[in-house]
Formats: C-alpha cells, structure tokens, sequence
C-alpha cells in the first residue's frame, strides 16, 4: 500500500510538473509567433530593458568587481608558492570568462530581476489587469509578456559583459597594483591564452542560454500563479530556486558539450 | 425582442463544481438587464462567458448572431473591440495615470493623433465628473472614483455591449446613487447595451428594464422589475426582500449531516 501511494504521488508530481512546461511552451509560442507590432511594443521594450538591465548594472559591477579582485588574491598567493604568478592574469581572465561570468551574472539576475518580474506580473494577474486586458482585445501575451521576454534576452548577456570585464579590472587591481604582478605580464598571458570560440563564444552562447530559461522561468511563474498573497509570494520563490537550479544544472550541461 | 446576446442552454462547470446547468438567457439591445443572485452562483463566471474568456461544457453564447466560443483568437480579439468590462477591483493599470489608463483602449485600437485621443479622453473623463483627475495615479484615488475612471475607460471606444461586475460593493450611498444615475445616462445617451451583476437589488431595481435572479445552477426567474416584485415564487420573494430564511440555502452543502460531524 505504501509503495503504491508512493508511485500515485510520484505520477501526480510528474504529471502537474509535465503539464506546466506545456502551458509554459503555449504561454510563450503565443507571445512570441505572430506579425510582429514594432509600433506599440518598441517603446514597452525599450522601458523593460531599462527596468530588467540598467537597473541591475549597480549590483552587477559591485558584484564583478569583488569577485575578480578576490580572484585575484586567492590566485596570487597559491600560484607565487610556485613561482608562477605570471599566470594569474590568464587564471583570473579564464575563470571569469568560461564560467563565473555568465553563472553568476544569471544567478545575480534571477533574484535581482526574475523574482520581481514574477512578482509584478502576478499582481497584474491578482488586481485583474490581464483579464481586463484580455477584454480590451488586448492581447497581455503579447503586450505584457512579449516586452518583458525580450527585454531580458537583450539584457542579461550586456550584463555578463559588464561583468566580465569589471571582474578582469578587478583581478588586475589586486593583483597587478596591489601585490605587484608585472603588469606586461599579466596582459599578455591573458592576451594568448584566451581563445575567440572556446571562450568568448562559449560565454555568449551560455549567457543566452541563461537569459532565456531565467526569463522564461520567472514571466512563467508570474503568469501561472494562484493570484492571493500567498501564491505570489510562493511564486517569487520558485523563480529564484528554480532559475539558480536551472542555471547551475544547464551550466554544466554546457560546459560538457561544448568542451 | 432585438436581443444582442441569447444564451441557450449553457452548461458550465469548474472540474466537479457545476456552476450552470442548461441555463437560457436574452439580453435586450438598448436595454440595462441586470443579474442578481447570492453571491457564489457565478455571475461573474456568466460575464467572463459571454466575454469568451471562459469556454462552456455545452451550449452557445451568440453575440449579434455570432457564437462567441466558436471564433479564432484573432477573430475573438476583434469581437471584444464591441464589448467591455467593468471589473470589480477596477483593475486600473498601475503604472499608468488616469489619463492614460482611458487613453489605452484607444491607442491600441486607433492610429490617432495624439490631439484627437486628447479631446476624446477628456470627453469621457467629464462624463464621469473625473477631468480634474486625469493627472492623478490610479493608487491617488478613492474607491467610487476609480470605478468611475475605469468605467470611462471602458466607454473610450464606444462599445456596444458593457457589463459591469459588482459596481457597487463597497461604495458609500452618493457614490453609489452617482454610479447608478451614471449607468443610467450613459446606456441612454451612447444607446449602449448594459449588463449588470450586483446583490444590490433595490437600487439596481430603480433602474434595469430587465432582470434575471440566478441561483444553484440555474435562472430562477427573469422578468422586468415589477414582474418580480409582484412574483409569488418564494425563491424571488426570498432574494428581492433579503429574508434570510427561504428556499434558497444559506449553507454551502455538505454531504455530512451536521450531527455526524460533530
């Protein structure tokens, strides 16, 4: 009896968890397929993309620069044991670039704007905006979360970007200015060990990745909920576990194929 | 009768809750019809049916001849251009002021200018009494003045048919009598047809040419409002005079018998 109610559980988790990637996958074609209207969502996006991208910038670059510069630190003091800390610019510059870069960018973003994206459109959803959208005949699919996908395709790879390089300045700072690493050395062992397709394509073709499934996660979850304070609260937090588990396990993923 | 929505035998259930049963209803052209009911039966359910957002178990919803349940999403968008509805909570949009709120509707729909979509918002907004309050944001006003604003939001593009969910619950007796003389007005001067739901029954009695009691799945009577004050049903008589004892059950059902339980 006990076995039994355990596989009935574990079919029912499995089916609810299969039948919400379904209406997600509808939620998002219909967003997105159709004749594309540039005229009433251009100015949606461009308000988007500052609200999911330029207000994040701030944590982003402190983020980058703290996380280079310990780079840097922790870097120094085990490669100058060998007598190699010529390497470091290259270990600070590969680490950031391959992986850092684009996990913690995605990371930073799903909370910072995943969970208020979730928390924004289920409030629309609670207050009844969408319906009453939706008898405008107007489409909140494609008004609502068409802008707001796109925007958060567009901004978190400029993200990862900003964060990449504020965290290679932060290396260098501690590194070469503070603990007094040859600066020609630092640049050049960077300069030849970087290469364009293993690791600037693999950080791009990550951080698009990222973008869309911590965008889709969080627009998704805002969409679906149960619209009481509860259910919004409870779907904030599903946007951040999920996209952080999601970025993590697709990162490795990635990483494995690509390599 | 010209009827601009006849209902026939409409079924509608959420999963094992049956919330209508071969229900039939017509709502007049030119006409204020209103629904009443306990709260619970759905009314809202038969607005966002007639609206298309809901699909019935069985039955039709013809709106001028159109089955609504029937069309595709592109041809559904463009028969909602025809109605609109007022919801409950209001559901302004937040980041939005008042002004622009009303001016939604039409830019969306319309290519225009901006001038025009001035004048025309402006317009509506003196025909709530709320031109002074364009400028303000929609957390900046009081409950009836927000029913208000989203009520000339919802005749920005003259629709013909405009339901109303609940105008009234929770507004204080002028706002009321203000909503009331305003549905009234507006369905006569933009010969508008008006559908309201309410459990206000004596003002909403003043007013509809033509109302419908629904209650446990069914249409229990509809008829104009004399024709209910004069009914011997004493399921209408129950709901019109607010008598807490009657044939209609104040109880949710249970399958338990109240001594079993306890």
């Amino acid at each position: 009896m006990f076995i039994l109610n355990l596989i009935l559980k574990l079919g029912g988790w499995g089916q609810r968890r299969l039948s919400a990637i379904g209406r997600a996958t509808i939620m998002l074609f219909y967003s997105l397929v159709g004749r594309p209207q540039f005229r009433k969502n251009f100015p949606q996006l461009i308000r988007q993309i500052y609200v999911v991208g330029v207000q994040s910038i701030s944590i982003i670059v402190v983020s980058g620069l703290f996380i280079g510069m310990v780079l840097g630190l922790q870097g120094f003091h085990v490669l100058v044991d060998f007598m190699a800390e010529g390497a470091l610019g290259q270990m600070v510059a590969l680490a950031i670039i391959r992986e850092l870069g684009p996990v913690v960018t995605a990371l930073l973003f799903a909370g910072r704007a995943g969970s208020a994206l979730t928390a924004e459109i289920g409030l629309k959803k609670a207050t009844e905006q969408l319906l009453s959208m939706e008898m405008m005949a107007v489409d909140p699919l494609r008004r609502v979360i068409a802008p707001r996908f796109w925007a958060g395709v567009i901004s978190l790879p400029l993200l990862t970007v900003i964060f990449t390089l504020v965290g290679i300045f932060g290396g260098k700072l501690v590194g070469v200015d503070w603990l007094g690493v040859d600066d020609g050395i630092f640049w050049s062992g960077m300069q030849s060990s970087i290469d364009f397709w293993d690791d600037l394509m693999m950080c791009a073709v990550k951080s698009v990745v990222f973008a869309i499934t911590v965008i889709w996660i969080a627009l998704f979850n805002g969409y679906d909920l149960v619209p009481t304070s509860v259910g919004i609260s409870k779907a904030t937090t599903n946007t951040v576990v999920q996209s952080s588990l999601a970025v993590l396990g697709l990162d490795f993923v990635l990483t494995a194929v690509m390599f | 009768m010209n009827n601009l929505v006849e209902i026939k035998d409409l079924s509608f259930s959420y999963g094992k809750r049956i919330i209508y049963e071969n229900v039939s209803l017509e709502i007049p052209k030119g006409k204020i019809t209103a629904f009443m009911g306990p709260s619970g039966t759905g009314k809202t359910t038969m607005l966002r049916l007639i609206g298309g957002q809901l699909v019935p178990d069985s039955g039709s919803v013809m709106f001028d001849g159109i089955n609504v349940h029937k069309l595709s999403r592109p041809d559904l968008y463009s028969l909602r251009r025809r109605m609109s509805m007022l919801f409950q909570s209001g559901a302004l949009f937040t980041d939005l002021n008042v002004f622009d709120n009303v001016a939604y509707p039409i830019r969306e729909h319309t290519k225009l200018p901006e001038e025009v979509i001035r004048d025309m918002v402006l317009m509506k907004l003196e025909a709530v009494g709320l031109r002074g309050a364009a400028g303000l944001m929609p957390h900046e006003l009081s409950g009836g003045m927000a029913r208000r604003a989203t009520l000339a939001r919802s005749i920005a593009l003259d629709p013909e048919l405009i339901m109303y969910d609940e105008p009234f619950t929770g507004q204080d007796p002028i706002t009321m009598a203000v909503l009331l003389r305003l549905i009234k007005t507006l369905n006569r001067t933009l010969g508008l047809t008006s559908v309201v739901v309410t459990h206000d029954v004596s003002e909403i009695l003043t007013i509809a040419d033509y109302a419908y009691i629904l209650a446990g799945t069914k249409v229990v009577a509809g008829g104009t409002p004399e024709e209910l004050k004069k009914s011997d049903d004493p399921r209408v008589r129950q709901f019109i005079k607010g008598e807490y004892d009657g044939p209609v059950p104040f109880n949710y059902p249970t399958e338990v018998s109240y001594l079993k339980d306890l």
